[in-house]
Formats: C-alpha cells, sequence, structure tokens
C-alpha cells in the first residue's frame, strides 16, 4: 500500500515528460513564431508541475520556491515575446 | 520519502488520484498543442494543463504537506493564484499578436468569410496552409 503515492507519483512524472516532449516538438516544428511563443508558454507550466510532482515524491518544501521562480520568470517572458510579436519592441 | 509512512490511507488515495489525473490533463493539452491544425485551434489545448491539470497537482501537493508537516500548507494557494491570473493574460495578448500578424500578412482570420464553425472540422480551411503560403513557410515574415 505504501508504494501507490509513489508510482502515482511517477506516471504523473512520465505523463508531464511526455507533455514537456511534445510541446518541444511543437517548438521545432513551428510553424510560426507564435507557435513557438505558446510552445514555450507550456513548457514553463509543465516544468512547474514537474517541480511540484517531485516535492511530493521527495517530501520537501524546497521544490515549491523553485516552481514559484519558474511561475513568475515564465509570466515574465511570455508577456515580454509576445509584446514582441505584437509590437517588434518590448520596451517602448 | 520521509513523510510517506505517517500518511493515512484516504489521503495516499486521493494524492495519487489527484497526481493522475493532473498528469493526464497535461498530457491531453499537450497532445492538443501537437496535433490540432491551425494556432488558433492549438492554443486551446495548454490551458487544460494550465487550469485543470495545475489545480489537481496544487490540491495534491496542498493535501499531501499538511497531513505530513503539522499545520495547513497554503503556500500552494500562491502558485494556484498567480497562474489563474496569469495565464489568461498571456494567451490573450498571443492571441491578440497572432491575429495582428495573420491580419497584416493580408489572410482571412480567424474564419473565412461564409465559414460556420461547424465547417472547420470537416474541411481543411484552419489548417496552417491556409493561414502560410508555399515560400512564407519556409521563412517566417518579418516582425513588424
Amino acid at each position: 500500500m505504501n508504494g501507490m503515492l509513489e508510482w502515482a507519483g511517477l506516471f504523473s512524472l512520465l505523463c508531464i515528460a511526455i507533455a514537456m516532449l511534445l510541446a518541444t516538438l511543437r517548438l521545432l516544428k513551428g510553424p510560426a513564431a507564435q507557435d513557438r511563443v505558446l510552445a514555450l508558454d507550456t513548457m514553463y507550466i509543465c516544468a512547474m508541475l514537474m517541480l511540484l510532482v517531485l516535492g511530493i515524491r521527495t517530501g520537501s518544501t524546497e521544490y515549491f520556491e523553485a516552481a514559484v521562480t519558474i511561475a513568475l520568470l515564465g509570466f515574465v517572458s511570455s508577456v515580454a515575446l509576445a509584446k514582441f510579436l505584437l509590437r517588434g519592441e518590448v520596451i517602448e | 520519502m520521509t513523510g510517506e509512512m505517517m500518511l493515512p490511507l484516504w489521503a495516499e488515495i486521493t494524492v495519487s488520484l489527484l497526481l493522475v489525473a493532473g498528469g493526464l490533463l497535461t498530457l491531453a493539452g499537450c497532445l492538443g498543442l501537437w496535433r490540432f491544425h491551425s494556432f488558433y485551434q492549438r492554443m486551446h489545448g495548454p490551458t487544460l494543463g494550465a487550469t485543470m491539470g495545475m489545480v489537481f497537482v496544487v490540491l495534491a501537493s496542498m493535501l499531501y504537506f499538511t497531513m505530513t508537516d503539522e499545520g495547513p500548507a497554503l503556500h500552494e494557494v500562491l502558485i494556484a493564484v498567480f497562474l489563474t491570473l496569469t495565464v489568461p493574460a498571456t494567451t490573450l495578448m498571443l492571441a491578440r499578436a497572432a491575429l495582428y500578424r495573420h491580419r497584416r500578412a493580408g489572410k482571412d482570420v480567424p474564419l473565412p468569410d461564409g465559414e460556420t464553425t461547424a465547417a472547420r472540422f470537416r474541411t481543411d480551411t484552419l489548417d496552417d496552409e491556409h493561414y502560410y503560403s508555399a515560400d512564407e513557410k519556409k521563412s517566417p515574415p518579418p516582425a513588424p
């Protein structure tokens, strides 16, 4: 019974890893710049979820701070990239 | 796996179910990102993982650390609230950027005239080929 949580965490990690792989494929394939930005946006959310699952698996709360940092920086970078696509420059 | 021994059975089952559901939802969203035919369809996929998948994983984390540590672990709510606020903003900005770029390239977006929503899955008018000509796909259009 003790292994159930471990297997569930492993399964969840595997699912998120495959999801990141699919996002990477979309990042490489394109075909337009906005598709690549969308793939990057997806990848930071997947990385954040992966860190949360890793935190549950190891039972330590240190992963949480890394997840918050990824969420903050991912939002800023996605907004900057979308703004660049829209206006041609980030800060005007 | 330090605190897992003191986790009661119902909490372990709930955390496992939430983790599995979150992972599957994220995978389904990215499958949509990879499989859909146009950018406007592809935008819908990852939001599945960014909303429901994120909520399930955050709930699992909250329950786990509430049961293993002393007192309620509420700091995961920070991630949930922050992502709920920011993900629609980035998606909206990206959609506006894509609309602007498509219209600037002279394309009829998001649906061609007279096209109904029911017909979009029968025909391929929403494919990338509708939005990009062959030479455009080889070299992306210059930034505005």
